[in-house]
C-alpha cells in the first residue's frame, strides 16, 4: 500500500516538475485536472482508504521511535559508570597519548597532535567529508537560479535594500573577525583551537560581509574561481603532504619534517601547515554552502 | 616492507588527490584523469590479487604515518582485499565509460568535473572500507560514501530524482547514525577501536557474561544500520527510486558499488569484530535470515508488478540484496563464501543489466515502459546479448556466476538445522522461479520481431567494451570459479 502511494507521489512529483516553455492553455488544463484528481486521491477527508493508512503509518512510526528509544536507554544503563579510573576507555591507548603526545607529535596541544598526527588519516577523510559535501550541493544548486530564470512560474526575489547599521558593523566586525580565526588557527597546535574551529570562525566572517555588501561586492576578491583554486590547494597539499609522511613512516625511511620546540609557533612538524590547510577548506565549504543555498552561485 | 605492499596506501591517496584535481580540470581533461587514475588502480589491483591470491600467502599490515596500530592509523591487505581491489575500480571504470554519453551531453556537460570528483571520492571510500583495520575510520568513509553516493543521484536534476535523493538521504543518514551508536557504545565497552583488538576484548566480555545485554544491542545496532544502507527487505523503500531515477551510471554505480561497500564492511564486522559465535549469541542471525527470505520473495514479486523497465531491474536489487545476506545470516565458513561470491557475480551483473539496459532504451527512443522496448534487442542485437548474459546470471542458469552462487547458498543450508534448511531451499526455488517469470517476460518483449522501424543509434566502441568487460566478469566467475572460491576462503581465513 505505502509502495504504491510513493510511487504515485514520485510520479506526481516528475510531471508537477516545471517544464520551461511549453506552459500552453491546454496543457495547462490538463495539468490543473491531474493536480485535481491527486488532491481527492491524497485527500484524508474524501479518501478512507488513504485516511486509514495515514493513521496506521502515524502509529507505527510512534511506536517504533519509543520502541527504540526505551531499547537503547536499557542498553545504556548497562554500560560502565561515566568517568570512573577503572573504566574499559582508560588504557594504553589514551595513556600513550598523554604521556608522550608531546615528544612524539610535538605539540602543546595534545589533541591536534591525537587528530593531526597519531590519527591522520582519521582526519583526512574528515576533510575530504566536508568536500565531499560542498560538491554535491554545488553540483545540486550552482545556477539552478539562472536554470529558471525564464521560467513563467519562477517569481524573482527582490534584492533587499542595503542596511547601513549592518554595513557599518560589517566593516569594523569582519577584519576582527577574520584576525580572531587566522589566530585560532595559527595556534592550534599551542592551545584550544585548530583548522575545523578556525576555518568555521572565517567562513562566518565572509557570510557577514555578504549579507552587509551583497554578492557583486563579494565577488571582488571571492568569486567561483577562488574558492575552487584554495579548496584545490588546501586538499591537495593536504593529501600530498600525508602521504609523504604516512610514505616514510611505514617503510621507515628517515623523514626530513621535524618536531622542532615544543611551544615555539613553528613547531610541532606538519601539524601547523595541516591546520591552516583544513582550516581553508572549512572556511571555503561554510561560506560556500551559505551562498549557494542564496543564489545557487558562489 | 616491500614495494608491492604499499599498492593500497598508493590507491586511496591516489583517489583522494584526483577528487581534488577533478575538480578544477575542464570537462575533457576530468574524463582523462579518471579513467586514467582507475586505469592504474585497476592494475595495481591485479597485481596485488597476482601476489596475494597465491595460496599460503598471508595478509599483511601498512601503518599509516610513524605510530603502530592501536595509537596510529592501520590499513591492512590479505587475498579478499586485492580481489575488491580489482572489483571496485572495474567496475567505476565500465560504468563511468559505458555511461559517459549521457553526462557529456546538453547542460550536463559543465558539471561533468564535480561528477567525476564525487567519483574518485566514492572510490577511496570503498577502498578505505575494504582496506582499513579501524572501526573509526571506516565509519570516515562511510560518510563520504552516504554524501557521494546521494550527489549521484541528484546529479540528474529532473522532480523524481530529486525526490528519490531525499529520501535516500534521510534513511542513510540514520542508518549511519545506527552505526555510528553501535561503534561508540563499542568504544565505551572496550576502550579500542582497532579491529583486533576489539575482538580479543570483546571475546574476554563474552566469556564473562559481562555486558552481554549492551552487546545484543550493539550488535543490532550495527547490523540494522547497515542493513538500511544496503536496502536489506524491509529497510529497502528508498532503494528502487535511488537505483532508477538518475543517469545510468549512477544506477550502475550506486546499485552494484555502494551497496556492497556496506555488505562488506557488515562482513568485516561480523568476522573480525564480533566474531561468528558472538553473533550466535545475540541471535541477530536469525533477524537477517527472515529479512533475506522476505526480500528475496518481495523484491521478485515487486519486479514483476512494475511496468517499467528501468524500475524492474532496481527491484531485482532488493531481491539479490537478499541472497548476499542469506549467506552473511547462514554464518562463517561456507555462508561468508557464498555472500562475497554473489557479492562479485551481483556486481558485474547489475551494472551490466542498468549500462547495456540504457543501450536498448535510447534505441527506443529512451521510453522506460516495456511496450515501447518491443524489439528494441533486435536493433542493437550486440547490447541485446549482453542483457540477456546479464540477466541469465542473476536467474542463476548454466555458464553465468549467479548459478555457482545458488548453487553454494544451497549447499550451505543444508548444513543447517531442518527448519532452516528447508525454508531455506523452498524460498531460493520459489525465487528462482519468480526471476525467471519477469526476466523471462523482458527477455521476450526485447526480442520480439522488430515493428517496423530501421536500425537506430551508433556503437560506441568503449561503451561497448566495458559492457562487454562485465559480461566477461560474468562469465569468468562461471568457468574459473574453483580458483576464485579458493581465494575467496583464503581471505576470509586471513580475517580471524
Amino acid at each position: 500500500m505505502k509502495n504504491d502511494l510513493d510511487r504515485d507521489l514520485s510520479l506526481s512529483l516528475e510531471e508537477s516538475a516545471p517544464q520551461a516553455s511549453h506552459l500552453d492553455a491546454a496543457h495547462l488544463h490538463a495539468h490543473d485536472t491531474r493536480i485535481h484528481r491527486q488532491d481527492r486521491t491524497y485527500s484524508a477527508r474524501e479518501n478512507w482508504a488513504h485516511a486509514l493508512s495515514l493513521g496506521v503509518y502515524r502509529a507505527l512510526s510512534v511506536l517504533v521511535a519509543v520502541g527504540v528509544i526505551l531499547v537503547l536507554l536499557w542498553g545504556v544503563m548497562d554500560l560502565p559508570a561515566f568517568g570512573r579510573e577503572t573504566n574499559p576507555v582508560e588504557n594504553e591507548v589514551s595513556e600513550r597519548y598523554l604521556a608522550q603526545g608531546l615528544q612524539e607529535g610535538g605539540a602543546t596541544n595534545l589533541v591536534a597532535n591525537m587528530i593531526l598526527d597519531y590519527r591522520a588519516f582519521d582526519t583526512l577523510g574528515e576533510s575530504n567529508v566536508l568536500f565531499t559535501a560542498a560538491t554535491a550541493v554545488l553540483l545540486l544548486l550552482r545556477g539552478l537560479q539562472s536554470r529558471e530564470a525564464n521560467h513563467p512560474l519562477a517569481s524573482a526575489a527582490p534584492e533587499a535594500p542595503a542596511d547601513p547599521i549592518l554595513r557599518a558593523g560589517a566593516r569594523a566586525l569582519c577584519p576582527v573577525i577574520l584576525l580572531y580565526g587566522l589566530y585560532i588557527i595559527l595556534n592550534g597546535h599551542l592551545g584550544p583551537g585548530g583548522g575545523f574551529s578556525g576555518g568555521a570562525v572565517m567562513g562566518a566572517a565572509l557570510i557577514l560581509y555578504r549579507e552587509a555588501y551583497g554578492p557583486e561586492k563579494m565577488g571582488r576578491f571571492f568569486s567561483f574561481r577562488t574558492y575552487r583554486a584554495i579548496s584545490f590547494f588546501a586538499l591537495a597539499f593536504y593529501a600530498l603532504s600525508k602521504a609523504y609522511s604516512f610514505f616514510t613512516g611505514a617503510n621507515h625511511l628517515p623523514s626530513i619534517i621535524s618536531n622542532g620546540t615544543p611551544g615555539a609557533i613553528l613547531s610541532a612538524g606538519l601539524i601547523l601547515p595541516l591546520n591552516i590547510a583544513v582550516g581553508f577548506v572549512v572556511c571555503c565549504t561554510m561560506y560556500g554552502f551559505f551562498a549557494l543555498f542564496e543564489k545557487g552561485e558562489i | 616492507m616491500l614495494w608491492w605492499q604499499n599498492i593500497p596506501f598508493f590507491s586511496i591517496i591516489l583517489f583522494l588527490l584526483s577528487a581534488a584535481v577533478c575538480s578544477v580540470l575542464p570537462p575533457r581533461g576530468a574524463r582523462a584523469w579518471a579513467r586514467a587514475v582507475l586505469g592504474l588502480c585497476l592494475a595495481g589491483g591485479a597485481l596485488l590479487l597476482a601476489i596475494l591470491g597465491q595460496p599460503g600467502s598471508a595478509s599483511f599490515t601498512f601503518m599509516m604515518g610513524h605510530f603502530p596500530a592501536p595509537w596510529g592509523n592501520e590499513i591492512r591487505a590479505g587475498a579478499l582485499e586485492a580481489l575488491l581491489a580489482c572489483l571496485f575500480p572495474g567496475v567505476m571504470l565500465c560504468a563511468l565509460l559505458s555511461g559517459a554519453p549521457a553526462l557529456s551531453s546538453g547542460r550536463q556537460a559543465s558539471r561533468e568535473p564535480q561528477y567525476l570528483s564525487l567519483c574518485m571520492l566514492l572510490m577511496a571510500a570503498l577502498l578505505s572500507q575494504a582496506y582499513s583495520n579501524d572501526l573509526f575510520t571506516c565509519y570516515v568513509f562511510l560518510e563520504i560514501m552516504t554524501l557521494s553516493a546521494g550527489a549521484l543521484i541528484v546529479f540528474q536534476n529532473s522532480g523524481r530524482a530529486l525526490a528519490a535523493g531525499m529520501r535516500y538521504m534521510v534513511l542513510n543518514l540514520v542508518g549511519s547514525g545506527l552505526f555510528l551508536l553501535g561503534v561508540v557504545l563499542l568504544y565505551d565497552l572496550t576502550g579500542h577501536l582497532l579491529m583486533e583488538n576489539l575482538f580479543v576484548s570483546l571475546q574476554a566480555l563474552a566469556a564473562t557474561g559481562e555486558y552481554h545485554r549492551s552487546l545484543t544491542i550493539i550488535i543490532a545496532l550495527i547490523t540494522v544500520g547497515l542493513s538500511i544502507k544496503s536496502a536489506l527487505f524491509p529497510f529497502h523503500s528508498w532503494a528502487p527510486d535511488a537505483y532508477s531515477s538518475s543517469v545510468p551510471s549512477s544506477n550502475a554505480i550506486l546499485s552494484s558499488l555502494v551497496s556492497k561497500g556496506y555488505i562488506l564492511l557488515l562482513l568485516k564486522v561480523y568476522a573480525r569484530v564480533f566474531g561468528w559465535d558472538l553473533v550466535l549469541l545475540s541471535q541477530v542471525d536469525h533477524l537477517l535470515l527472515v529479512f533475506a527470505w522476505a526480500g528475496m520473495i518481495f523484491g521478485s514479486l515487486a519486479a514483476i508488478r512494475t511496468s517499467r523497465f528501468t524500475r524492474m531491474i532496481a527491484w531485482s536489487s532488493v531481491a539479490q540484496i537478499g541472497y548476499i545476506f542469506l549467506g552473511v545470516g547462514l554464518g562463517a565458513g561456507g555462508g561468508y563464501q557464498a555472500a562475497v561470491f554473489h557479492l562479485l557475480v551481483h556486481s558485474c551483473s547489475k551494472a551490466l543489466l542498468f549500462l547495456s539496459g540504457e543501450e536498448l532504451r535510447r534505441s527506443a527512443g529512451g521510453s522506460d515502459s516495456f511496450a515501447d522496448l518491443a524489439g528494441a534487442a533486435r536493433k542493437h542485437p550486440v547490447y541485446g546479448a549482453l542483457w540477456t548474459v546479464g540477466a541469465f546470471s542473476l536467474v542463476g542458469l548454466p555458464f553465468t556466476g549467479g548459478l555457482i552462487s545458488k548453487l553454494l547458498l544451497g549447499g550451505e543450508a543444508l548444513r543447517h538445522s531442518p527448519p532452516v534448511a528447508i525454508i531455506t531451499l523452498a524460498v531460493l526455488a520459489l525465487s528462482t522461479l519468480l526471476n525467471v517469470l519477469y526476466f523471462l517476460r523482458t527477455m521476450l518483449i526485447l526480442w520480439s520481431p522488430d515493428q517496423g522501424s530501421s536500425r537506430r543509434g551508433s556503437l560506441s566502441p568503449l561503451g561497448l567494451g566495458a559492457c562487454g568487460l562485465l559480461a566477461a566478469g560474468i562469465l569468468v566467475s562461471f568457468f574459473l570459479a574453483q580458483p576464485l572460491l579458493e581465494v575467496i576462503s583464503l581471505g576470509l581465513s586471513q580475517f580471524s
